[in-house]
């Protein structure tokens, strides 16, 4: 039995046993997931303090994910599963079912689809044409390769091979040079960097058919150029001149890239995914509860936080859409 | 107008805004950098847009600012985090 004290409208002190009234100024367990009924305030998961906190958390978690890609790039990092070989694979797959032949890869196409992927980190930018005027055609002619026809697809921001083959072959102007039949030979590059601020996976792929003929002489060379085109930016050296050395020792064997155990992009949307999910089923109890139990609280609306909060959670799913083509 | 057509023509604001930014979100869904603008811009009018609906209400308080400046702030803290890494 619990007393209770009450102080009348004369200011005399009414002393009162109850066994029924409840102390409601006391906060349970649920109320850090519901509004508390008396003090007309959210949830304490969403109170201003735990916002705030919250906050913080973002800038902790995020912060500690860039440290940790540079100190343990094997733990935590960026990573794609493209390689040269599915890529080329893919695309010699999608040529078969058109009745086409196979496009031999090549090492000065190779190369030239490297450099140019090298020049758009380099030169910032994500376009056929470079800002200062290159043409794809001029990093393939760099390479002594003297094309009859010659043609490139570009890509980035992609997770595997297979996507990247897709999106070109669904789009006209790339399937137009993946399944041209004056081909006859393609070179790929595959190559990490950073790309206006922010880390990038650009993939580029060369068409060409050689006046001269094949530089590829048998399936060891090309398992060796397959090898070698998929790089890190900074792995990048000086470009060896073509006039001084043959065109198969321009292919130098890199390091090869670090697969990391946790891929940062997937586990930061995820992360942030998550996140919104759980704002959004905290902000979804508090209407339930609050309209179940007639609380009015005098807060911001919850209905509008909802709103804000599902559009951010539409964007999220946005941004973990593959990438682009050009 | 009642009390209640007032909150939907609020509300109407806020759809339409949002609405119009997500469009562009989608528009520009490969270009990072605009997307970042994006978001800051989204925050902001939700900021701007609730501070006026308490005004308009009448229910204008330091805390509630305090709120939408919280949420507006959280939004686009996580998008940024998610897009620069």
């Amino acid at each position: 039995m619990a007393p209770l004290l009450l102080l009348a409208s004369n200011g005399a002190i009414i002393f009162l046993m109850s066994k029924t009234l409840p102390n409601h100024k006391e906060y349970s367990f649920k109320h850090h997931f519901v509004p508390h009924p008396h003090h007309k305030t959210r949830a304490t998961l969403l109170s201003h303090s735990a916002i705030f906190t919250y906050l913080l958390g973002i800038v902790l978690i995020f912060g500690s994910f860039r440290l940790i890609s540079k100190t343990f790039p094997g733990v935590l990092g960026y990573a794609s599963d493209i390689t040269t070989q599915d890529l080329l694979n893919l695309t010699n797959q999608k040529r078969l079912e058109s009745g086409l032949t196979e496009l031999r890869i090549n090492s000065a196409l190779s190369s030239a689809a490297k450099r140019k992927a090298e020049d758009m980190f380099k030169e910032g930018y994500w376009s056929h044409i470079s800002p200062s005027g290159t043409e794809p055609w001029d990093f393939i002619l760099r390479e002594n390769y003297d094309y009859v026809y010659a043609g490139e697809n570009l890509a980035k921001n992609f997770n595997t091979s297979k996507d990247v083959v897709q999106a070109w072959v669904n789009s006209s102007s790339h399937k137009e040079n993946i399944m041209n039949k004056n081909y006859e030979e393609i070179g790929f590059a595959v190559v990490n960097g950073v790309l206006d601020g922010y880390e990038t996976t650009l993939v580029v792929q060369m068409f060409g058919k050689s006046r001269t003929g094949s530089y590829v002489a048998s399936a060891k060379d090309e398992n060796k150029i397959l090898e070698s085109v998929a790089t890190v930016l900074e792995d990048t050296g000086l470009v060896p001149d073509p006039k001084n050395e043959p065109i198969q020792k321009q292919i130098v064997i890199e390091n090869p890239v670090v697969q990391p155990t946790v891929d940062i992009a997937t586990a930061s949307k995820a992360i942030g995914l998550v996140f919104v999910i759980y704002i959004v089923v905290l902000l979804l109890l508090d209407i339930w509860y609050s309209k179940r139990h007639s609380i009015f609280k005098l807060t911001g609306h919850s209905l509008a936080h909802l709103s804000f909060l599902m559009i951010t959670l539409v964007g999220m799913l946005l941004m973990m859409m593959p990438g682009k083509i050009l | 107008m009642t009390e209640q057509e007032k909150h939907i023509l609020h509300y109407s604001f806020l759809a339409l805004g949002l609405s119009v930014l997500s469009v562009f979100f989608v528009l520009f869904r490969f270009d990072t950098r605009a997307q970042l603008i994006l978001a800051a811009l989204g925050s902001l009018y939700y900021v701007l847009w609730g501070i006026i609906h308490h005004a308009l209400e009448k229910r204008l308080n330091r805390l509630t600012i305090f709120e939408y400046i919280l949420f507006g702030a959280l939004v686009f803290l996580l998008i940024f985090s998610v897009l620069s890494l």
